[in-house]
């Protein structure tokens, strides 16, 4: 086929962000930088009713600019013992009044747990973000995708885009999960591929 | 003809999993074995064909360890003795006995079908009386009347029939490559049909060209060197000779499952070679020498097909599912096999010179699923692009744009929306897809005018993306943002429209120029148009087409430029340099976007110094907003320092 692409070139236009590469583990203080080191955290946070997430990454979604895409499987599902709506509300507190972020895409994976009447939890806050900021620039738009394992049984760790930074997980993503886990953030998402990894998925499993 | 993994012999002694025994030496013990170990295979294979004894491999084992000596590894003795049973008693229940031994010991399953075929290479009534097993192999498990020893391979056969039964489109499957199906489900039998297909292929092919069972038929074709393993392009040329007929002469498919199969194993032959490259630092001697092989065998490829009857209908339906391959991936350019788009497109570019001069089926046939008619209608574009076909009329495609508000939710309208939301649009504008749309527009008479024409049948669409569609019910944010990817596939194909025009140009062509100007001014106005109604996800992208029509602005002016150019602006037409740069200037960051791209395309500084003047834009205060405002909130301002420190001439 010949090639369109006579014309101006807007190679070399765009610069990376660079970020601060960190580790962290999911504690019940939050997040810590190294592994747990005796088995009193750890299986104090292995019992816990209601593990508490990453404070770093609870502080860059509430923070987040832009855009927020996250791909996990289990990312919705509440701890064993807890209500089915409890990750749910847990996640919608994030979203507060002065939340900017614009494009929230969770790509997960449905889960007998959480019903239909659960996501539309999230519909309304939409709708009661886009209210409350009439004036934003762009509408606030969250999207729930849980067609994951339908379409693209692929995956097997777990990431979170926030604007341009990508974060790995080894559980969950927030740092949910109550046994030793760990997140790494700091990378950038452009020159990674998580964009256009994350794009292909997404439109997989929105089924075109 | 060989594929490019054919020829590396080695991978074909790894994939025995250390098992491996040539089929000499099976000929050899064949031959020798009366000599040296009389009556023993003859014993052990009537052993075996008494199906009601309860045969145990240790036990038939410890028969052959009772000779001393032997001068051939004792599994192969059991395995010749199993190859003799099966040739004096070709049925299925003696099959049962040996395939049972076989489930319990590796060296049986992987060489029966050798000692099967040391017999065939003595005794003639072997090839018979194997080539009947098989058969009645194949069409009990075409029936399902011959279930697998693995419950688990059962109840997949089972679902991947379930499936298969209430897919909707088949075809897509079988393009897809049965992706959720596994070859091994017939694991029990496949060497069978591996032999089967050596010694007697027609009756090979007359099997999986009846069956309608397309895992069956993949399985088959696995076993006989057609597929990823021992892939032989010989096999695969003459299995394509002797498929039945696949599709109607106006592309219907009639349910025949080989072929499409066949063409699925080819592209994966072809796509290969580009897997087994790394992407960075790769040996470019390697990387060219392969692309041109297998650009060879993509010629070779195609004209096989060619030399069926059903030839162009088969390749109608193929390049559509290609051409489907290639919108689906960013545009990237198909260099060499690197690229992921490499063999697609050498594969469409292939089809369409063989079916040069050829009449082209011009509509989808009545069995496509949805997504079929624009892929085709690219296709068409493709090849009228490569000179091989005209192009296809605008009006088949314009048309379906006209839609009114009562029809937007009814099928017209949301097969409209399926259809144009296959295709990725993260490309930098206008990318393939919009480009190839835009091929049949841009050969019409005033492609401005059709353009135009398009634009305002929309306007619908536009009235959706403001207010939202009453039939929309809650889900209005999705409604709009369905409306605002549609018109922006239809500037971006006024984009494209420019471009392929500009490509064109020459300095005597005053018309062409003025059609382009208005093209150009019609697109950044409706960009502006849909940038003050739009607040969805796409709005960045309305925002990023702006930018592109900018520097095309300036890109195609020769006062821009330092070197010579078919100019198609002048002066101060409009949209000018300057008026966009007044429209980017309530943003800082896209005036300094802008300026970047200028600088980097070598544009006269001198010229957008004038332009920045004209539009009242002090350079060094936009800069140290862009710097504050990141200073303030870095992760909503970001600051690009390769931007700022290209705008030093500007600041001078």
């Amino acid at each position: 086929m010949k090639n369109f692409s006579a014309g101006p070139s807007f190679d070399g236009t765009t610069e990376s962000a660079s970020f601060k590469k960190e580790i962290f583990w999911g504690c019940e203080s939050g997040n810590r930088n190294q592994f747990p080191l005796d088995m009193g955290t750890i299986s104090s946070r292995r019992s816990s009713p209601d593990p508490k997430p990453m404070n770093a990454f609870r502080s860059a979604f509430m923070t987040a600019e832009d855009r927020i895409w996250i791909v996990d499987p289990y990312f919705l599902i509440p701890e064993r013992g807890l209500p089915p709506d409890s990750r749910i509300v847990t996640i919608l507190d994030w979203m507060h009044d002065r939340f900017a972020a614009t494009d929230i895409r969770i790509l997960t994976a449905e889960q007998k747990e959480v019903d239909e009447n659960l996501i539309q939890f999230f519909q309304m806050r939409e709708d009661e973000l886009n209210v409350l900021n009439p004036r934003r620039h762009k509408r606030c738009s969250i999207q729930v995708n849980r067609r994951l394992k339908i379409h693209f049984n692929y995956l097997h760790d777990r990431f979170a885009i926030v604007d341009d930074e990508l974060w790995h997980f080894g559980a969950t993503v927030g740092g949910f999960h109550s046994e030793v886990n760990a997140a790494s953030r700091g990378w950038s998402a452009v020159d990674s591929g998580a964009i256009e990894f994350f794009e292909l998925v997404w439109k997989r499993c929105e089924g075109r | 003809m060989q594929w490019i993994q054919e020829r590396d012999e080695e991978q074909r002694v790894i994939s025995n999993h250390g098992v491996s025994r040539h089929r000499g030496d099976f000929l050899a013990l064949v031959l020798s074995h009366e000599s040296h170990a009389p009556q023993l295979i003859t014993s052990l294979a009537k052993k075996l064909e008494i199906p009601s004894e309860n045969h145990n491999n240790e036990s038939l084992l410890e028969m052959v360890r009772q000779h001393s000596d032997l001068p051939f590894d004792h599994p192969m003795y059991l395995t010749v003795a199993c190859a003799l049973a099966l040739k004096n008693h070709p049925t299925i229940e003696i099959w049962f006995a040996i395939r049972t031994l076989a489930y319990h010991s590796v060296e049986i399953e992987y060489w029966l079908d050798n000692a099967m075929w040391a017999y065939t290479e003595i005794d003639p009534d072997a090839k018979r009386a194997y080539t009947d097993l098989a058969k009645a192999l194949y069409h009990k498990l075409e029936t399902g009347k011959l279930k697998s020893l693995s419950e688990r391979r059962n109840t997949e056969r089972d679902n991947v029939w379930a499936h298969w039964q209430l897919t909707e489109y088949p075809l897509d499957e079988l393009w897809r490559g049965l992706p959720n199906s596994d070859f091994m489900i017939y694991e029990d039998e496949r060497r069978i049909f591996g032999l089967l297909s050596e010694i007697a292929p027609e009756i090979f092919h007359q099997l999986i060209g009846c069956s309608a069972n397309p895992f069956l038929v993949d399985s088959a074709l696995l076993s006989a060197g057609i597929g990823a393993f021992s892939p032989r392009f010989r096999q695969w040329e003459d299995s394509v000779r002797a498929a039945p007929a696949a599709f109607d002469p106006d592309g219907k498919w009639n349910g025949s499952v080989v072929l499409p199969l066949l063409l699925v194993h080819a592209r994966n032959a072809l796509l290969q070679p580009g897997k087994q490259i790394p992407r960075y630092e790769a040996d470019e001697e390697e990387v060219a020498s392969l692309t041109a092989q297998v650009t060879a065998l993509v010629h070779a490829v195609v004209k096989v097909l060619y030399g069926r009857a059903d030839a162009l209908a088969a390749m109608t339906r193929w390049s559509t599912w290609l051409m489907r391959q290639l919108l689906l991936r960013k545009d990237k350019a198909p260099d060499d096999i690197r690229s992921d788009n490499f063999v697609d497109n050498a594969l469409l570019d292939a089809i369409g010179e063989a079916s040069k001069g050829t009449a082209l089926i011009l509509e989808s046939p009545s069995d496509a699923a949805p997504w079929e008619a624009w892929c085709y209608y690219c296709v068409r574009s493709a090849f009228a692009n490569g000179g091989f076909a005209a192009a296809p009329a605008y009006e088949e495609f314009v048309q379906q744009w006209r839609l009114t508000p009562e029809e937007w939710f009814e099928p017209s309208g949301r097969g409209l929306l399926k259809r144009a939301q296959q295709h990725v649009n993260g490309d930098e504008p206008p990318g393939l897809f919009a480009n190839l749309l835009a091929i049949p527009i841009v050969h019409a008479d005033s492609f401005f005018s059709v353009w135009q024409q398009l634009w305002g049948d929309a306007y619908y669409l536009r009235e959706v993306l403001e207010y939202g569609s009453p039939d929309a019910g809650s889900k209005k944010y999705t409604d709009r943002a369905d409306a605002s990817e549609l018109l922006l596939l239809i500037a971006r194909i006024g984009l494209a429209c420019f471009d392929q025009a500009t490509a064109q140009v020459s300095s005597d062509s005053k018309t062409a120029a003025k059609e382009i100007a208005n093209i150009h001014a019609a697109v950044t106005s409706a960009a502006k148009e849909a940038l003050h109604i739009d607040d969805t996800l796409n709005r960045d992208k309305w925002q990023q087409l702006l930018q592109h029509l900018a520097v095309r602005r300036a890109y195609w002016d020769a006062s821009y430029r330092n070197d010579a150019v078919d100019a198609v602006f002048e002066g101060d037409q409009g949209p000018s340099v300057s008026d966009y740069l007044r429209y980017f200037q309530v943003d800082p960051a896209e005036v300094l976007a802008f300026l970047h791209v200028c600088i980097l395309n070598d544009f006269k500084i001198s010229k957008l110094k004038e332009d920045l003047e004209a539009s009242s834009i002090d350079l060094r205060v936009t800069i140290d907003t862009i710097k504050r405002l990141n200073s303030l909130r870095s992760q909503k301002y970001p600051l690009n320092g390769r931007a700022i420190a290209a705008m030093k001439p500007l600041l001078a």
